[in-house]
């Protein structure tokens, strides 16, 4: 059946209803010892149904969408707890987004990747490392999503990743670099990926310990998001601000980090990578200001926690897939900031770890990988502290912004982290 | 669909397998005591592979469109710059499941829901809580495995899993902690529920209190949970083969060859019984089997797909897992843990005039070509002349492979074996991770 004729077998019912539709075609190619190993090509489609049963949600989902598929997701409708603020995006008008479609990357056959592996590889030769592992993913993927309350919505992405670990050695001694980079569109820098990772491994021969201490810090895009990710984005979905979860929950105006700092959270950039026109629910994207030099200016919000504070969705429920229920999480979090950025710090590429950061203490203590000292590579060093102390500490911004995951950012430049080498 | 996809074995390689899943979920979500997120579905998908001169992978959640892809796949499987080989193997054949007492399929999702009630109920005495969430989740795993070999297998499972994780606030003081429990098996795993949130929610009230760690290199006592994830950690990924075989081992080349403490000894066992990480064959058909990754400190083997043993030469192992019908086959542990030594827990502790004692995992990551590995604790306590003094939050450690494994002092007596999710290439599978606690030396990562 037809995503209509669903939300009218569930109105039969006395219910309302919520489909979306998720197909999706991917394609990678592996590398594997410097060498193409496997190549891959998939293709998936499902259905993710919620019903309204007065005020009870039920969700259900499946490959086909059946009677079956909507019977179930009715039933468990009936055993859920009635929650008054439960309910469905309204219909609206969806911004144009540019960018989030390249049709040449739907149009590229596994066998024509050879030369895009190519540029990957060599730069790996050329400095002398070895390429422990690489790939490179592409991915089309069409969405749909329609309600009981007029929301009618469809949109086509594409996405195009590369990564490659490259292992340098030198008598005994093995040092590593890994870089990713991922983008809408097939003009992805392939090269650039390939000699990120083998200039980093390269570099970090020769690694010395580091004197147990208080220094200052620059984190690397990567090493940003890996941490803000963690530590600290979970503080602005409204439903942990709400279940008093979050350290940001009832500071908004406040000043809660260094007023160098801005961070905004757009659905709407061009070729963001979480760059949607609808989220989970089919609430347009928009752009919103989260921190304005420093202060907090809002949360992030879906349909019930919107509901709950009386207040509009932020269009942030998002899917992971056609099988789970949307949830609160940022789309490109972009931290933007004034100054410039002193180099003569312990420079961080990546963390080991960062996943382990306390989401709602904001406390951390990882590993860092790549870590560099006036310029000298580091061979072992945990930096430890609180990220909300740590943004009110910022140094400086550097020019080189990157997305990486969910996350736009700058080099962030910190005064001081407490380094156990 | 199995006839239609059983096809696809005479596609034209040296070799195909097929694989077909169906699995049937439910989770629930009780947020704050009302049951927030409730969802239940069925998918089902199917997988190919074909090996030419490299593999070509193809997976689909309809037959039809697995034959177009699996025609890509084949062409891209000639990409490869090196001729791939396998290790030879019996085909497997046969039918394999798990019989639970209270089997996912058949309970009723009131009764599901019940489990969470129960643990809102638990957990409602304690006045510093503010927040909770419980989490069940089950599901019931039919997989078909064929290939070109002759092997045809089908096994059935069901898995359930519980998380709780309760927030304690006092003053401006806000902590959480978790706890969770889950298995290879039926509903029946469940029982203590309002057992698992009591010690949730005591965790964060004492976590209130406590103070940030010290930093530097310590004698630290971790307990079975952590223990699990170091051995995983520090241990584990670094022989899972294809590190190995990539280069990227800091074990690789060292069977045979004393790496750790005669103290440690490490099985990977997917036949433990209702293990998180269980499993009757591997996702290449290969039959499942306990081996010793080391004994009394010496490296006896890597984890193998029948590529990476190919490749160097050894026996098959049966650890090609895959997260489902989207993921090829890789490497990896199944239930990993420490054989028990025989120390006391006094005895860890007794000669230590300053250390710190950890417990509860909140996850680990090790860069495994250097060897270098971080995890980190939900909760810790000083120690000082042998005795636990301070309670300590945020701890994390971090070390050096080859280092820290040499330095394990003493092992204690008892196992425990809890479940985990490890990440690897972008899949997720479940596994076990456990031993007693142990002793050694680590490098702890405090602010003071």
């Amino acid at each position: 059946m037809t995503p209509r004729e669903a939300l009218r077998f569930i109105e039969r019912r006395g219910a309302e209803g919520e489909v979306y539709r998720l197909r999706q075609r991917h394609f990678s190619v592996e590398v594997r010892r410097g060498r193409v190993e496997l190549a891959e090509a998939g293709a998936e489609e499902g259905f993710g149904v919620r019903v309204l049963l007065g005020r009870r949600m039920g969700f259900a989902y499946g490959n086909v969408l059946s009677e079956q598929l909507l019977e179930r997701a009715l039933s468990v409708a009936r055993v859920s707890p009635p929650d008054e603020h439960q309910g469905f995006a309204g219909a609206e008008s969806y911004p144009s987004v540019e960018g989030l479609f390249d049709p040449r990357v739907e149009a590229l056959a596994l066998e024509e990747v050879e030369q895009r592996v190519e540029e990957l590889l060599a730069p790996a030769r050329d400095r002398g490392v070895e390429v422990s592992q690489a790939s490179i993913s592409w991915e089309v993927s069409e969405e749909s999503i329609c309600n009981s309350f007029g929301v009618e919505a469809e949109q086509r992405g594409s996405a195009v990743h590369a990564h490659l670990s490259a292992v340098a050695r030198r008598g005994g001694e093995v040092a590593t670099g890994m870089h990713f980079s991922a983008g809408r569109s097939l003009d992805l820098n392939f090269e650039e990926v390939g000699e990120v990772a083998s200039t980093l491994a390269r570099r970090s021969l020769g690694a010395k310990r580091l004197e147990t201490g208080d220094y200052p810090l620059v984190l690397r895009p990567v090493a940003m998001a890996e941490l803000l990710e963690s530590a600290l984005i979970p503080a602005f979905s409204a439903d942990n601000v709400q279940r008093g979860r979050s350290r940001l929950a009832g500071r908004l105006g406040e000043r809660v980090f260094g007023e160098e700092l801005t961070i905004i959270d757009d659905a709407t950039l061009a070729a963001g990578l979480e760059s949607t026109r609808f989220d989970g629910e089919g609430t347009a994207g928009r752009r919103k200001l989260l921190v304005e030099r420093g202060e907090l200016r809002g949360y992030l919000y879906d349909v019930y926690t919107a509901r709950k504070a009386g207040t509009e969705s932020t269009g942030n429920a998002l899917r992971n897939g056609f099988s789970s229920l949307p949830r609160i999480d940022a789309t490109n979090f972009i931290i933007r900031g004034r100054g410039t950025l002193e180099e003569d710090a312990l420079v961080v590429h990546g963390l080991i770890g960062a996943h382990t950061s306390n989401p709602v203490t904001g406390d951390f203590s990882v590993e860092t990988r790549n870590a560099f000292y006036d310029g000298s590579p580091v061979r072992k060093a945990i930096i430890a502290g609180n990220i909300y102390e740590l943004l009110e500490s910022i140094a400086g911004f550097g020019r080189d912004v990157a997305q990486v995951y969910g996350v736009v950012t700058p080099s962030v430049g910190f005064s001081k982290v407490r380094v156990v080498g | 669909m199995l006839r239609e996809v059983g096809k696809l074995l005479e596609l034209p390689a040296r070799f195909v397998d097929v694989t077909i899943y169906r699995v049937e979920s439910t989770t629930i979500v009780m947020k704050d005591g009302s049951a927030r997120e409730v969802s239940t579905g069925e998918s089902f998908g199917a997988c190919v592979r074909v090996l030419r001169k490299g593999w070509g992978f193809a997976y689909a959640s309809s037959a039809r469109e697995l034959a177009e892809r699996a025609e890509q796949a084949l062409r891209g499987a000639e990409l490869a710059g090196e001729r791939v080989e396998l290790a030879e193997v019996e085909p497997g054949r046969g039918r394999a499941e798990v019989r639970a007492r209270l089997h996912p399929s058949r309970a009723t999702l009131e009764e599901k829901l019940e489990y969470l009630h129960r643990a809102s109920e638990a957990a409602s005495g304690y006045a510093r809580v503010v927040s909770t969430s419980f989490a069940y989740s089950d599901a019931s795993v039919e997989v078909t495995y064929l290939s070109s070999e002759g092997a045809e297998l089908s096994m059935r499972y069901p898995r359930v899993a519980f998380h709780a994780q309760v927030f304690a606030k006092e003053g401006a003081r806000l902590q959480f902690a978790t706890e969770r429990a889950g298995a290879t098996s039926g509903l029946e795993v469940l029982e203590d529920v309002e057992v698992l949130a009591e010690k949730a929610c005591e965790k964060a009230e004492r976590l209130l209190r406590a103070k940030a760690p010290p930093s530097g290199e310590f004698k630290v006592v971790i307990d079975p949970k952590l223990t699990g994830v170091f051995i995983h950690e520090a241990l584990g990924h670094a022989v899972e083969a294809d590190h190995v075989v990539q280069g990227e081992s800091i074990l690789g080349g060292m069977l045979g060859q004393r790496i750790a403490s005669e103290l440690v000894t490490v099985y990977d066992d997917p036949t433990l019984e209702g293990g998180f990480g269980s499993y009757f064959y591997d996702a290449e058909g290969v039959r499942a089997r306990r081996k010793a990754v080391v004994e009394q400190g010496v490296l006896r083997s890597y984890l193998h797909t029948r590529e990476t043993a190919a490749r160097l030469g050894q026996e098959p192992t049966g650890n090609a897992r895959a997260q489902g019908y989207s993921y090829p086959p890789l490497p990896r542990m199944s239930n990993t843990y420490l054989a028990q030594g025989d120390s006391s827990f006094e005895e860890l502790l007794e000669d230590i005039e300053y250390g710190v004692y950890l417990l509860g995992s909140r996850g680990g990551e090790v860069d495994t070509a250097r060897g270098v590995f971080q995890f980190s604790a939900e909760e810790g306590f000083l120690i000082e002349r042998g005795e636990l003094t301070t309670p300590l939050r945020d701890v994390a450690l971090s070390g050096e492979t080859l280092e820290i494994l040499r330095r394990v002092e003493a092992v204690g007596s008892g196992k425990e074996v809890h479940i985990g999710y490890c990440g690897k290439n972008g899949q997720l599978v479940a596994v076990g991770d456990g031993g007693p606690a142990i002793r050694t030396i680590a490098t702890v990562g405090g602010t003071s």
